[in-house]
């Protein structure tokens, strides 16, 4: 085991932050065999080799997002992110979400890539509702009602469909617009997003701790679109505290 | 779990003849249409599942869609499944995840045989899980490695009643030793342990043989062939000083050379599959991909009138 730890470090892949019980000691041949590759010029070019493989998979996993970070600044995201051990799973799923994290942790606030992240961001996490059993239209009144935890409202600084046809290299980036649009993301969406109106945000604020159907009902809140939102997946029946999904 | 004796070999599969990997960007027409020339089709089951984590515990999970798409596809011919994650090498834990899954992918759609790759790429990850290497590496050619490897084989094997295979990898490493030399007896052990069959890759052989300096033809004459059920070929590309193995061009005249020379030494091959990556190759057009699968039946063919004869 301390054979294949010392290997996979001398390829660039970073080291538990707390040392692994049984990879300490190596034997004798062993440590004899990793003083040789530590020279060997092919254990420099399987590390190259790894980092390609790790950037390409992260740009797999946050497409967009990355296509609208100037090519410094995205290089410069990149190498650290796959630095600190990122890019390496398979799945594009599993890189996406801690990866999207990273970007937005790291993106300005209020640009498109960073709307565009948080719809990304968004995309995954609906999928990782899918399956899912939504709530009924119609819950009592004393039913707490919160954001869902696989639904994500996302503001963009101008037009989404715009902003996103430029993601996707369709099109030339939009200026910011200090006109913003909302979009809500959920398993239940057909297509897993739509546009979102002033009602829905209000209720999607409104929402983000639990409050009991009357409490809606009584700040001005639509019965209708709480139950519409509910059978969407957007909202959701709290039924353990602090269980909530994020917006952005 | 196995003593070391040898293990009673599982019987050699039906020949099936040439083979593409599914991969999911290819139209469906080209698994469906017989002007491919496709008698069969290799699953990396990976590419149809989402990975959940709950801690230090992973999932794979049979993405639905996908895996519909799949078998909508594929019709009727028959699969083979040729996995990525199992890390059978890693010397703390294999990906308990991917038997799991393919406990699940068996019921849902049986394979002739199933494959992987004879290395590792996970480590511990200090919290009592696994962390990924993001490269595939390859194991010492050492008695523990190769009993490692055979045991757990044997239980792939004895789990789903039909033939597991591993595949030699390629890699970059100069100091693990002259491939002619050390990788044969480690293979056979290996093999004989387990009962299990051989994937030869003959373009990864051939990225051995010329980044270490040796002459392929001598290096496939000394590899046990008698084990080899299924063969890849593939192209590479060079970067560095180094061929690569890529999976990402069409099969140079070398590879297939080679591949003259396994199937008339393995005369018991059940099938040969032509392997591309997703990833590496975007420019490979379902067209060009028919013509070398059109090269490979003519191998194929007149391999089996050798043979025959």
């Amino acid at each position: 085991m301390g054979w294949q730890m010392e290997l996979a470090a001398l390829v660039g892949v970073p080291r538990p932050a707390v040392p692994v019980p049984g990879t300490e000691t190596t034997t004798p041949p062993e440590r004899h065999l990793l003083r040789a590759l530590a020279q060997d010029p092919g254990t420099a070019f399987t590390a190259e080799v790894r980092t390609s493989w790790c950037w390409l998979r992260a740009r797999r996993a946050a497409g967009l997002t990355l296509a609208l970070v100037p090519h410094e600044q995205r290089t410069a995201l990149l190498a650290e992110w796959v630095r600190t051990g990122g890019g390496a799973s398979a799945f594009a799923a599993s890189e996406a979400e801690p990866l999207l994290n990273f970007l937005a942790a790291r993106l300005p606030p209020r640009s498109h890539a960073r709307s565009v992240c948080a719809f990304e961001l968004g995309v995954h996490r609906a999928h990782g509702g899918s399956g899912e059993v939504f709530a009924s239209s119609s819950p009592g009144p004393f039913a707490r009602i919160q954001r869902a935890r696989h639904a994500t409202h996302v503001t963009f600084c101008g037009d989404p469909a715009l902003i996103l046809a430029a993601a996707a290299g369709g099109a030339p980036s939009p200026p910011r617009d200090d006109q913003t649009q909302d979009l809500l993301l959920a398993p239940g969406i057909v297509g897993l997003w739509r546009r979102c109106d002033a009602g829905e945000a209000a209720l999607w604020t409104a929402c983000a701790t639990p409050r009991t159907l009357s409490h809606l009902r009584a700040d001005g809140h639509d019965v209708e679109l709480m139950g519409r939102l509910l059978t969407e997946g957007v909202l959701a029946i709290a039924t353990d505290i602090g269980a909530s999904a994020r917006g952005a | 779990m196995s003593d070391g004796a040898p293990a009673a070999p599982a019987p050699y599969p039906a020949r099936l003849s040439v083979g593409f990997p599914y991969l999911p960007s290819f139209p469906v027409e080209f698994y469906a249409c017989s002007d491919a020339g496709l008698d069969f089709v290799e699953l990396t089951p990976e590419v149809l599942c989402r990975e959940r984590r709950e801690g230090t515990t992973r999932r794979l999970e049979l993405v639905e869609p996908a895996l519909q798409r799949a078998q909508r596809a594929c019709g009727d011919l028959p699969i083979v499944v040729h996995g990525v994650e199992l890390s059978i090498g890693s010397a703390h834990a294999w990906n308990e995840a991917y038997v799991a899954m393919l406990d699940d992918l068996r019921v849902r759609w049986p394979f002739r045989w199933h494959s992987e790759h004879l290395g590792f790429q996970t480590v511990p990850d200090g919290s009592g899980g696994s962390r990924e290497t993001g490269v595939p590496l390859p194991l010492p050619f050492t008695t523990e490695a190769a009993d490692l490897v055979a045991a757990r084989a044997r239980l792939l094997r004895e789990r789903f009643a039909c033939p597991f295979l591993l595949e030699p990898p390629a890699h970059y490493f100069r100091c693990l030793g002259n491939p002619v030399e050390e990788e044969p007896w480690f293979l056979r052990r290996v093999l004989e342990t387990s009962g299990c069959g051989l994937l030869l890759d003959l373009h990864n052989l051939y990225c051995n043989a010329i980044n270490y300096g040796v002459d392929p033809a001598t290096y496939l004459a000394a590899l046990p062939l008698a084990y080899t059920v299924e063969i890849h070929i593939a192209g590479g590309a060079w970067k560095d000083g180094y061929l690569m193995d890529s999976h990402s061009e069409r099969v140079p005249p070398a590879v297939w050379d080679l591949l003259h020379q396994a199937l008339a030494s393995a005369p018991q091959v059940s099938g040969v599959v032509y392997e591309i990556l997703e990833e590496t190759s975007a420019h490979l057009t379902p067209e060009a991909a028919a013509r070398e699968l059109e090269i490979a039946r003519a191998c194929w063919r007149a391999a089996q009138h050798r043979t025959a004869a």
